[in-house]
Parts: structure tokens; C-alpha cells; sequence
């Protein structure tokens, strides 16, 4: 494959999800593979992405229904909690996934392992630590970076991001969150649930903006009444400034000026993809959306592939993999794999939990498509009577003719639920179907069942 | 950590030199019939700019700094950056 004045026949750039899985693939196959991590190997997924937040969210959670516990006539006199053990419970979780080790696993697959920053010099050459390497095709996945909101006096405080919040000596005892998607709903509810009063100012009209309305109303309403968090929706922060031990946050919302103080703040108002990698020199087209690629995931640049969170779109691990897998073929193989992005499962691990796949009903009337809509409550389910969960639904949008196009599940379990729902929409199937599928009693999937079954075509 | 300038065609290598860097954002403010002491002032903001995006890089090209340089002098002179980009193609 490779002519003999490159050095390698593929050098990855980024060790993440999006990276790791070619570089293995490409490598088994008898390829020369050179990988280049700038950080720590494994990339943000299980260093200071989902695993670890996953891994605090469970203990935040036993701890939660523990508390919660007497209304089954479990009488525990005093439950307490020890933060740092919390977070070697959470540092175990991460060494549990091996990334760490993963050099010498590379190394066992006779993958190179360069430790820094890479520069594209040209197309076929980047500089790595002034060590210059060639290739005949390159994987960028480079993953990304925190969104710095535009908020006066930011740079002057001292802010957490998701990565440094999870390395706290203890939790605070009151929190400002910026940004209310995914990992600001999840900080907030395990942060409230260890007694920080939590502020969330988001700048969209409602939390979790992406799903579905009724999605953000239940877990608002989690979030106020059963966590005591404080949501302020349509609120923009306009500048940040340290007050004493505490910090003051300025914002605006419905034309008048406010201000909240905390003892911390945490910035969750997205991820920008990391492009400032030379990528001018190697004449690869990208925006501030992340990398521009084609259905094959080749760049501008046909030897160039980009994967995962740097492409700007679906920022998931799975994701991530997925592509990853893709581009190993397509550099491996003559017949080209395409991507395929109609049944991507999104999951925020907040309580209740949020799942969803496929298309928002937003996203269908903005398309102009005729749908039929059923929404089944999960307190109508048995599960729900046995375990006294009764905040969450399972909302299921179909075409006129009963296929599947989208779906979100709240509730317990729900990042389990979805995926029923995922094959369904990968494999076209009709709500019908679904509901004619047994469905075990008394399970939380029944609620799949009882949503599907509203479908009348 | 020092920072070196690659020539990827010629395969060298030269330190950067904020200096020079200074000189040439100066004379493209200059050419643009800026004042003296605003040219250098704007210089030096860019070259800041620069050294701060440099930080953790040990190898550029000539047209990452050109780049960047354009980027920040775009805030400050919009006509210099203009002419700062396209020297080489302007007769």
C-alpha cells in the first residue's frame, strides 16, 4: 500500500475512540501503524469523560436511593459519605479500563507510540516533538476541546471545566453551572445530590435543548423539586467576577441584569473540535464545525480520513468507534463503507435518565414530515409500581405507514431501553412490530411495548 | 521550548524569531500609512499573539505564522493584514 519513502503506511493522531480502533484494526492486518497522543492515552472517553462522571454519578446514586430508602421500610440512621473515597472509587473505574496500560498493547501490536503534539508540514508529513514522520494516510481524530463561553472577566476566575470538576477535594457547597446539555444536567444532579445548592443559567429556552419538550420538563422538574437546583433557561452570562472566596456571575434574562454567587463554576456550554493541527499545510478543508469529510470519511485531502468528535456532528464514543471502523476499512479495503448516521443513541446518565434515537419531533417538522406521535407514561407500567419510580415516559414518532423515525425513553434504565429502539430504526421496522415483540412482565421495556401499541396506523 | 520555523520543500529549519516577525508587521502597517508608534504597538500585540499560539509547538511552517499573524493583525489593521497575506501576490 504504502510506497517505500513514507514511513508508515497510517498515522493516527488522536488515541481516543475515533483513533485506537483503526490504528488496531489497520495494524492487524499487517499494516505499518504509528498512533501520536499529545495527552493521555485512551483519550478523554475514559480518562476524564464518561467513565469517570459515570463512575461518580453511581455512587452519587446509591447514596441518593439510600437516603430515599425508608419509605421501604429500610431504616438506616445516618448515611454519610466520604468524598475522596468517592473519587478513588472513580480513579479505580479508570485504571478498571486499562487505557493507561494501552501502550504496551500498541507496542505488542508493533503500533508506534509517539507522546506529543502532532503539526501537519505537509500533506504527507507531520512533526511530532521535531521528529518528522510520513504516511500514506492519516487518520485526524483529535477529538475536542471545551467551549469557552464569551463571559467578561472568565480568564480572571478560577472556573472548572468537566475534566478539573471531577477532581474536586470535596463537593462545593453552591455551584453555577453554564449550560444545561448533557454534562451540565449530569454535574448537576451529582453535585446537588451531595448537598452544593446548584444554579444552572442556560442560554437555550429550555435544558437538554436537543431533545424533546417533554424530555427537558421532567428532568427541570427533577432536577427543582426532588434536587432543590435552581434553573434559570434563556439566561446569558455576561461576566464572571471572584467576590471574596465566592465568584459573582452576571447575567441577563428577559431584558433585566442579575447576578448569582457560588463557591464554584463550572463551564458546560459545549465542545469545539481541535483543528489547529497545521491542517492548511496538508490542504485539508475544515470551519470552526470541525473537519469537512465525505460520506467515506475522507477529508479534501484523499490519503487524510478524520474521525470522531473533530468532525463537529455526533460528539458520542460509540460514535466515535463506529467511524473509526469505517475509516480502517476504507483504507484497508477497495469496496468503500459509507456512514450511516439515522440511529445514533444518545444517553444523558442524569436521574431520571434521558435516552433517545433517531429523529426529535423538532427535527421531523422541520423536515415537513407527516408523523404520528404516542407518548406513554411510566407510571402506567408495573415496574414503576414496585420500585415507587414514577417520574419518566417513552415517547415513540413514526411515518404514516407506523416505521419508526425516532424515540426517547426517560427513566430508569433507559440508556438500556433505547437500543431496542435503535435495531427497530436501523433495520426499519414498524412501532407494530415492536409492540408485537413479548416484552418480559414486569420490566421497564414494557413501557416500549405500551408506547408502540399507541401507534394506530 | 523553542520553536523552529520548517521549510517542508528544502527539509531546514530556523528558530523563530519574534523580531523578525516585528519588523514585517510593522512595515505592512507602515506601507498602509499607519503611524509610526501604532505600527509598533500593533506589531508587538501580534507578535504576543503568535508566541502565545507557538507555545507547546516545537515545529511550524512560514505559513502557520503567516496565518496566525494575518488572524491577529485582522483585529487590530484590517488593510495591513490584507496586505500582510498577500505580499507575495501583490506587484
Amino acid at each position: 500500500m504504502a510506497r517505500n519513502t513514507y514511513d508508515y503506511d497510517l498515522i493516527v493522531i488522536g488515541s481516543g475512540a475515533g483513533g485506537s480502533v483503526a490504528a488496531d484494526i489497520v495494524a492487524r492486518a499487517g499494516k505499518k501503524v504509528a498512533i501520536i497522543e499529545k495527552d493521555l492515552l485512551g483519550g478523554e472517553c475514559p480518562n476524564w469523560g464518561c467513565i469517570p462522571s459515570k463512575a461518580l454519578l453511581h455512587a452519587a446514586n446509591i447514596y441518593a436511593s439510600t437516603k430515599d430508602s425508608q419509605k421501604f421500610g429500610i431504616r438506616i440512621p445516618t448515611v454519610s459519605y466520604n468524598y475522596l473515597s468517592i473519587r478513588a472509587w472513580k480513579d479505580l473505574a479508570i485504571k478498571r479500563t486499562g487505557a493507561s496500560g494501552s501502550e504496551r498493547y500498541y507496542r505488542s501490536q508493533d503500533i508506534s507510540v509517539f507522546n506529543g503534539t502532532a503539526h501537519f508540514l505537509s500533506p504527507h508529513e507531520i512533526t511530532v516533538n521535531r521528529r518528522h514522520l510520513s504516511a500514506a494516510h492519516f487518520l485526524i481524530a483529535t477529538g475536542s476541546t471545551w467551549a469557552m463561553p464569551d463571559v467578561a472577566g472568565l480568564g480572571k476566575v478560577q472556573y472548572l471545566t468537566a475534566r478539573t470538576a471531577l477532581d474536586l477535594n470535596r463537593p462545593p457547597k453552591s455551584i453555577v453551572i453554564l449550560g444545561g446539555g448533557t454534562i451540565g444536567c449530569e454535574f448537576a444532579e451529582f453535585f446537588s445530590v451531595f448537598g452544593a445548592k446548584v444554579t444552572i443559567l442556560d442560554i437555550a429556552p429550555r435544558v437538554l435543548s436537543g431533545e424533546d419538550e417533554e424530555t427537558s420538563s421532567v428532568v427541570e422538574d427533577f432536577l427543582h423539586t426532588k434536587r432543590g437546583a435552581t434553573i434559570y433557561t434563556k439566561a446569558k452570562a455576561i461576566s464572571a467576577i471572584n467576590d471574596g472566596p465566592m465568584i459573582k456571575v452576571t447575567y441577563l434574562r428577559g431584558g433585566d441584569q442579575h447576578t448569582v454567587k457560588a463557591e464554584k463554576l463550572l463551564i458546560a456550554t459545549g465542545k469545539t473540535p481541535q483543528t489547529d493541527i497545521g491542517l492548511e499545510n496538508a490542504g485539508v478543508e475544515y470551519s470552526h464545525k470541525g473537519i469537512d469529510v465525505d460520506q467515506h470519511l475522507q477529508t479534501s485531502a484523499s490519503h487524510i480520513f478524520a474521525a470522531g468528535d473533530v468532525l463537529g456532528t455526533n460528539m458520542y464514543t460509540h460514535v466515535g468507534v463506529y467511524e473509526s471502523r469505517i475509516v480502517a476499512n476504507n483504507i484497508l479495503h477497495k469496496s468503500k463503507a459509507t456512514t450511516d448516521y439515522k440511529a445514533v443513541p444518545r444517553v444523558t446518565y442524569s436521574m431520571p435518565e434521558v435516552a433517545s434515537v433517531g429523529m426529535t419531533e423538532a427535527d421531523c417538522l422541520r423536515r415537513d414530515l407527516h408523523i404520528k406521535k404516542a407518548v406513554a407514561p411510566l407510571n402506567i407500567i408495573s415496574r414503576s409500581n414496585v420500585t415507587d419510580i414514577r417520574d419518566g415516559f417513552c415517547k415513540v414518532i413514526t411515518d404514516t405507514s407506523g416505521h419508526i423515525l425516532g424515540a426517547t425513553v426517560v427513566g430508569p434504565h433507559a440508556g438500556e431501553m433505547i437500543h431496542e429502539l435503535t435495531l427497530a430504526i436501523q433495520h426499519g421496522l414498524t412501532a407494530q412490530q415492536v409492540a408485537n415483540t413479548l416484552h418480559a412482565f414486569p420490566s421497564w421495556s414494557e413501557i416500549v411495548r405500551v408506547a408502540c401499541g399507541k401507534i394506530k396506523v | 521550548m523553542k520553536t523552529y520555523v520548517v521549510e517542508p520543500r528544502e527539509h531546514t529549519s530556523v528558530e523563530f524569531d519574534p523580531i523578525m516577525l516585528h519588523g514585517s508587521i510593522t512595515e505592512a502597517c507602515l506601507t498602509v500609512r499607519s503611524y509610526e508608534g501604532e505600527a509598533h504597538l500593533t506589531a508587538q500585540h501580534v507578535c504576543k499573539a503568535v508566541i502565545a499560539w507557538l507555545a507547546g509547538r516545537t515545529e511550524v511552517t512560514r505559513r502557520d505564522i503567516r496565518r496566525v499573524a494575518t488572524n491577529a493583525l485582522t483585529v487590530y489593521h484590517p488593510e495591513a493584514a490584507y496586505l500582510y497575506e498577500n505580499e507575495r501576490n501583490i506587484i
